[in-house]
């Protein structure tokens, strides 16, 4: 497939590390005259950024928080004058209130370019049609895949966080060939496509360019299935910028991070050292391009993997791995620790579906017990005997004791909450172990 | 083609430039943009071996440059053109044309050669050959002072000022110059006060502001960020005043 910029995208490393150099330390001659955190950060560290002369001295710099930023919010992270915004957006509340980030002209038209990079890098050209399922508006998804759509001159149908049904209806309206959304968004569609009796070749549907919440291996196996479509992974985080900074090729293994606007570690969450090449760890970025709300090493709470193997597309720039989870989800249970994510994908492979589920964990006579509260709903093919659904559930306890090293019990319950468009898929998690009530 | 990393450079005790890194690919035209004194010719000096850097690191063509003496880095084929023109007025055309050869030497019949190239890109110079240079105008200096570059068989020009002095229209047709150089295969370093001529011609540029760089870019951007518009491109007048 072809590359949308290819002399950026296949810069030789040490070309694309002088840049990366250059780019970093105008950003920091930048942040330290017009952002007073980052000046205040530095100076009491006694860091004069003139020391900052190699990539690994980036190191040295203190990482910027969420908290940092929700600190500063709406306007104190901003290094150009607010006449210079031209727009501004949100991040996701995922955890906390929400917080305002800003962009000038030349950022939007970064962003767009590298969006447009990650959906071409899927295949997507101005033949395509694509519909944008993420919903407009503060957030960035939206906003960001449409104006990376039409720089590379597709047709934006912006059905936005329109109702499951109706976003069908619009996608075979149009003869949409390109579908960009959240990967359990594309799950739900499939249900709702087969309740309308719509088999997927009665659309045009051919590839889906996924993102905004973790997910496995085993939900693009279901999406490529369901929908007969090709499912790539991108990856944003809407301090940094939002959408694109990294996507997949057609490898679809692993998504290239767009390296000449953003340079990525992976650090140890606990020891904050950088983690060793090729493990996984938290995932922190520095942007050297953002003019309006730069970013040093912002600590995004995304556990990945960066892998600098070369990949068969021809592309030089690394690659992470699919976020495989949130560094504060970490869940710890008799020695053990586990990710919701992790229970989420031994579920749908052992249950063969993907329902909503609790995890509860509690004490009882000094040792931590771990429950799955699963959501039993109609499209549950075992639905109609009990016995079926007795031996699923057995599969799953099983599954999951395990692949966790812990004991687990599952029950099963009525459904609690529904998927929206606008919202994630949250597994939530009630700790009971703690005595003061507080969750986890 | 060349690549900075950290380099300080300035005179005596004092530093002008202060950790520049940056770089010019093959076949680029780089504008460095900056007001007077923010350290643009000290950059093309240090570059160029006329002042020697008091630290950090330049490579051209991968080969270190630091510390080597101007002729070598001339011999290298990294040509400096110095703000000015700097012709030797007493001499003909030809003649300057000559001493420009030398920081390549080469047989007589080459020296020619090359020299009927200079004359076939600058027919001006070959009708004023027998001329001497200070006769010339100052656009037909500035044409010199490339000519005297190209004799060395540049694979870098480094221009410094070219248009600074010049009436408006010897100005465009300079600029038009170094666009048919780019289009010749040649890459060229360009420093200018004219931001706006500089950032149309170029394709990416750097902002030095008082020895350090501030910003980067394709041209098309940094003529489309506000701080250089306020500062080199004289807009937003009220803006300022606000």
């Amino acid at each position: 497939m072809p590359i949308y910029d290819r002399k950026m995208e296949t810069l030789s490393r040490g070309a694309l590390e002088q840049l990366q150099l250059e780019r970093l330390q105008i950003t920091l001659n930048r942040v330290v005259r017009n952002v007073a955190f980052y000046r205040q950060q530095f100076d009491s560290r006694r860091i004069d950024t003139l020391s900052i002369k190699s990539l690994d001295d980036l190191r040295r710099l203190p990482f910027t928080t969420k908290d940092d930023v929700r600190m500063g919010s709406p306007y104190d992270m901003f290094a150009v004058p607010l006449r210079d915004i031209v727009r501004v957006q949100c991040s996701a509340g995922t955890t906390g209130d929400p917080v305002g980030v800003g962009y000038t002209a030349n950022d939007i038209r970064h962003w767009s370019g590298v969006i447009a990079r990650i959906l071409a890098a899927a295949g997507v050209s101005d033949q395509d049609f694509i519909q944008i399922s993420f919903p407009y508006g503060l957030m960035t998804g939206g906003m960001g895949f449409h104006y990376g759509a039409e720089r590379i001159g597709a047709s934006v149908i912006p059905a936005s966080g329109e109702e499951v049904h109706r976003q069908i209806t619009i996608m075979k309206y149009f003869k949409a060939t390109v579908l960009v959304g959240r990967p359990g968004y594309a799950l739900a569609m499939a249900r709702a496509m087969a309740e309308m009796n719509l088999r997927p070749e009665q659309l045009n549907l051919r590839c889906g360019i996924f993102g905004s919440e973790p997910w496995s291996e085993n939900q693009r196996a279901q999406i490529q299935e369901q929908l007969r479509i090709r499912a790539y992974d991108s990856y944003g985080l809407s301090e940094i910028m939002g959408p694109g900074l990294a996507g997949e090729c057609e490898e679809q293994n692993g998504m290239h991070i767009q390296e000449d606007h953003f340079i990525a570690e992976v650090i140890n969450p606990d020891t904050l050292e950088p983690a060793p090449a090729g493990e996984e760890g938290e995932l922190v970025f520095t942007t050297i391009t953002k003019e309006a709300f730069p970013m040093i090493r912002y600590r995004t709470g995304d556990i990945a993997r960066i892998t600098d193997e070369p990949c068969a597309c021809g592309r030089t720039f690394r690659r992470m791995s699919r976020v495989k989870d949130r560094t504060d989800n970490l869940i710890f249970v008799n020695g053990h620790k586990f990710f919701p994510s992790e229970v989420d994908e031994i579920i749908q492979k052992a249950a063969g579906l993907s329902p909503n589920f609790k995890i509860v964990l509690d004490r009882k006579e000094g040792a931590e017990t771990v429950e799955i509260h699963l959501e039993v709903t109609s499209d549950f093919p075992q639905l109609d005997e009990i016995k079926a659904l007795e031996r699923m559930r057995e599969s799953v306890a099983r599954a999951l004791v395990a692949a966790l090293g812990v004991e687990v019990a599952v029950k099963f319950v009525q459904p609690a909450s529904r998927l929206t468009a606008g919202g994630k898929k949250v597994i939530p998690i009630e700790d009971r172990r703690k005595q003061d009530g507080q969750r986890k | 083609m060349l690549r900075i990393r950290n380099l300080d450079a300035g005179y005596g005790a004092l530093t002008v430039l202060q950790g520049v890194s940056l770089h010019v690919d093959a076949g680029e035209i780089v504008a460095i943009i900056g007001a007077n004194g923010a350290g643009k010719s000290t950059l093309l000096r240090a570059i160029s071996g006329l002042v020697r850097p008091q630290c950090g690191r330049v490579e051209f063509a991968g080969r270190p440059l630091c510390g080597m003496a101007a002729e070598r880095i001339a011999g290298l084929g990294c040509l400096h053109v110095p703000e000015g023109r700097q012709v030797f007025a007493p001499m003909t055309v030809r003649e300057n044309l000559l001493v420009g050869g030398y920081a390549r030497p080469a047989p007589r019949a080459e020296l020619d050669e090359r020299m009927d190239r200079v004359f076939s890109f600058f027919p001006r110079l070959k009708e004023r050959r027998r001329q001497t240079a200070g006769t010339l105008s100052g656009g037909e200096q500035q044409m010199l002072a490339i000519g005297r570059a190209l004799m060395a068989c540049p694979s870098m020009l480094m221009m410094d000022e070219p248009s600074m002095g010049l009436a408006p229209i010897a100005a465009k047709s300079i600029f038009e110059i170094v666009a048919r150089l780019r289009s010749g295969g040649l890459t060229v370093l360009l420093i200018e006060q004219n931001a706006r001529a500089a950032l149309r011609l170029a394709d990416r540029g750097y902002v030095l502001e008082t020895g350090r760089i501030l910003l980067e870019g394709a041209a098309g951007d940094l003529m489309a960020n506000h701080d250089v518009q306020r500062a080199y491109l004289g807009k937003d007048y009220s803006r300022i005043d606000e």
